[in-house]
């Protein structure tokens, strides 16, 4: 047999066929998920309240908020792609439409860290109107996009029972997560002027302890303002609940970053695509595999390896 | 420099390069007597060279394996281009229809079924971003309070996904020029003064500045030496803003005048385009690009690159050479 066509070398030319081959980019059409979110701020002032604490240090819950959000951009996988936008007032206002993510970390990143509650511009907190109107927004993206609320579910001025705003979309037509921040006791809202001083806190005086439909009545006949603790804030987490099982949407307690990450790569939050996947690596195994098995072929057992000759 | 692997665990199949150490994998030929061959330094030195190649094949197809690359830096580039801050009015005076178009389009109220005075603005930004790429862009979008979106910086796909942003929906609620402008001014505060800073503002001008007010926008384009330049859009029933009338008139059905008036008078560089005028992206870019360029410094980040196809490419190599030497294997004594 010519020296060419034994195994070992045979092994080898195949190894070389095959390291050649990785050079055609060979790939195969894999289903994977991405991630592609519009994290929503809740920039209301009952997130100045510093109920929350990550570590020792007491954070508003603007803060914690900010603060786990810049976690999950740094743990996020690349290619995941990441919008911005702000919640107050009946609506939230999109910032960024979603880009990917590590090309584009500082700016992300920058922008999360000068989301501020002074950027409001309407003193209202309308969070089921927020919540719904946020996933007719982005119902409307070319692309399919998980929607990332973070709020206490405080509603300013509160809700009337009798006629909630109802959820006219589509449930579920729009994936995401609700996710709560701040403590379960309510305590008082500080109230700050626009330099982020505080001169007290609001008194129940100050707000609107009933909606607006009753306390007109009530003033029509001369009941008075309505007692109640709206001037009161704590995480309301029966209610996003509610406005999370209404929508379709998951809800999540914001505590350890690895439980928000946990909620942000869940299967639900993962996004199907084709993707090309590159498998160069299983030529080269192979190829790899050739080359040792070359090596532990043996001929002939009686002579010593040191004596052989090239 | 770092380097790094996309898929660690390939590491633990570097112990098969101490394969070559072990076996030599190559033909063997039975001899009578081994004890009376000398010792020949080539034949061990062709021996050690193979066994070499292939332990540093295996080494280089492992790392290859792993997705080798060298990780994403930060450089320091030289640009040319000017820093631009877009002052992007937000209010809800920018839904409403704009001053060109059809009657069928301009005349509707349902939104989404015309082309707003904003969605006009923030279309004419982002052809205006996408015409100067070396340049640094920066968005405030102003309503009720100044929103900063975006601090100063080179990439296309933020800066055009902060324009495309805001147009998606309707605008926010009332107009406050002034502190935008204030605001907006203070991006350039901790900046190296490079030639060229513009801020454009981009509005219907349906706002009132106080004095005060005046005063400090004033100071501050001056202290900061910039250029400001008014993309107006004007509202379907609005006189624009070179009609002569008196102030009293204009502070009633046109304070857009007024701002126009005072900016003229700042003493800095001050153009209003009409964005009705086909022609008002292109004048202004031309005017942009006169502006004397002192180079800029600026950080920009090399993405991380794939190096397992060199990887690859030394493991063929290596591999060829191993084949050569084992194509020149005897079979039997001569």
């Amino acid at each position: 047999m010519r020296a060419w066509r034994r195994p070992p070398a045979l092994l080898l030319l195949l190894a070389c066929v095959l390291l050649a081959a990785s050079f055609g980019a060979p790939h195969v059409d894999l289903e994977r998920s991405i991630y592609r979110y519009v994290l929503v701020f809740d920039i209301s002032q009952s997130m100045n309240v510093a109920d929350v604490s990550a570590g020792d240090t007491p954070l508003t819950r603007l803060e914690f908020a900010k603060q786990r959000a810049q976690e999950a951009l740094k743990s996020l996988p690349c290619g995941s792609e990441v919008g911005l936008a702000l919640f107050t007032g009946h609506r939230a206002f999109l910032m960024m439409t979603p880009i990917e993510l590590c090309a584009n970390f500082s700016e992300l990143s920058g922008m999360v860290t000068r989301v501020d509650w002074r950027m409001t511009w309407e003193e209202r907190s309308e969070i089921a109107k927020g919540v719904f109107r946020s996933l007719e927004l982005l119902r409307g993206f070319k692309d399919s996009t998980r929607l990332v609320f973070l709020t206490d579910g405080h509603e300013a001025p509160p809700i009337n029972p009798d006629v909630k705003p109802a959820f006219a979309g589509k449930v579920g037509a729009v994936k995401g997560v609700l996710v709560g921040v701040g403590g379960a006791r309510p305590v008082p809202i500080p109230k700050l002027d626009a330099e982020g001083k505080q001169h007290g806190d609001w008194k129940a005086e100050d707000v609107m302890q009933v909606d607006s439909f009753r306390a007109d009545e009530n003033q029509r006949e001369g009941r008075g303002a309505a007692a109640g603790t709206e001037h009161l804030s704590s995480l309301k987490e029966d209610y996003l609940r509610g406005l999370a099982k209404e929508t379709g949407l998951d809800y999540l307690r914001l505590d350890s970053s690895a439980g928000f990450m946990r909620a942000l790569t869940a299967p639900a939050m993962g996004i199907p695509r084709h993707q090309a996947t590159d498998i160069r690596w299983l030529f080269a195994l192979t190829a790899l595999l050739c080359l040792c098995l070359s090596l532990l072929r043996v001929t002939s057992k009686d002579a010593p390896a040191s004596s052989s000759r090239a | 420099m770092n380097y790094g692997l996309a898929t660690p665990w390939a590491l633990a199949l570097l112990p098969l390069a101490l394969l070559p150490l072990l076996r030599h994998g190559q033909q063997t030929l039975g001899y009578s007597s081994l004890a009376m061959l000398p010792r020949d330094g080539l034949s061990d030195l062709v021996d050690g060279l193979v066994r070499v190649v292939a332990m540093a094949a295996v080494i280089a197809m492992v790392f290859g394996i792993g997705g080798l690359f060298r990780a994403a830096e930060s450089v320091e580039r030289i640009g040319q281009g000017a820093q631009t801050v877009m002052l992007l009015d937000s209010s809800g005076s920018m839904d409403t229809a704009y001053a060109t178009g059809t009657a069928n389009t301009s005349r509707a109220a349902v939104w989404g079924t015309y082309l707003s005075k904003g969605q006009v603005a923030r279309r004419m930004l982002a052809e205006y971003a996408a015409q100067r790429p070396q340049d640094m862009f920066a968005l405030f979008v102003f309503s009720g309070n100044p929103i900063p979106v975006l601090s100063l910086t080179e990439k296309q796909s933020a800066i055009q996904a902060a324009i495309a942003a805001g147009g998606i929906e309707r605008g926010l609620a009332s107009t406050d020029l002034g502190t935008g402008l204030i605001r907006s001014l203070e991006y350039f505060k901790d900046q190296p003064f490079t030639g060229s800073r513009v801020v454009m503002l981009v509005s219907d001008g349906a706002a009132s500045l106080t004095i005060p007010v005046q005063d400090e926008i004033r100071n501050l384009l001056r202290k900061y030496r910039v250029s400001l330049y008014w993309f107006y859009l004007r509202a379907q029933f609005s006189p624009g803003l070179d009609t002569k009338m008196s102030s009293d008139t204009a502070s009633q059905i046109a304070p857009e005048q007024l701002v126009h008036k005072f900016f003229a008078g700042t003493g800095v560089p001050y153009r209003a385009y009409s964005a009705e005028n086909p022609n008002a992206l292109r004048e202004a870019i031309a005017e942009v690009n006169k502006l004397q360029n002192l180079p800029i410094r600026y950080q920009d980040v090399i993405p991380r690159r794939d190096l397992s196809a060199r990887c690859f490419g030394v493991a063929l190599a290596l591999m060829a050479v191993l084949l050569a030497a084992k194509c020149t294997e005897l079979e039997r004594w001569h």
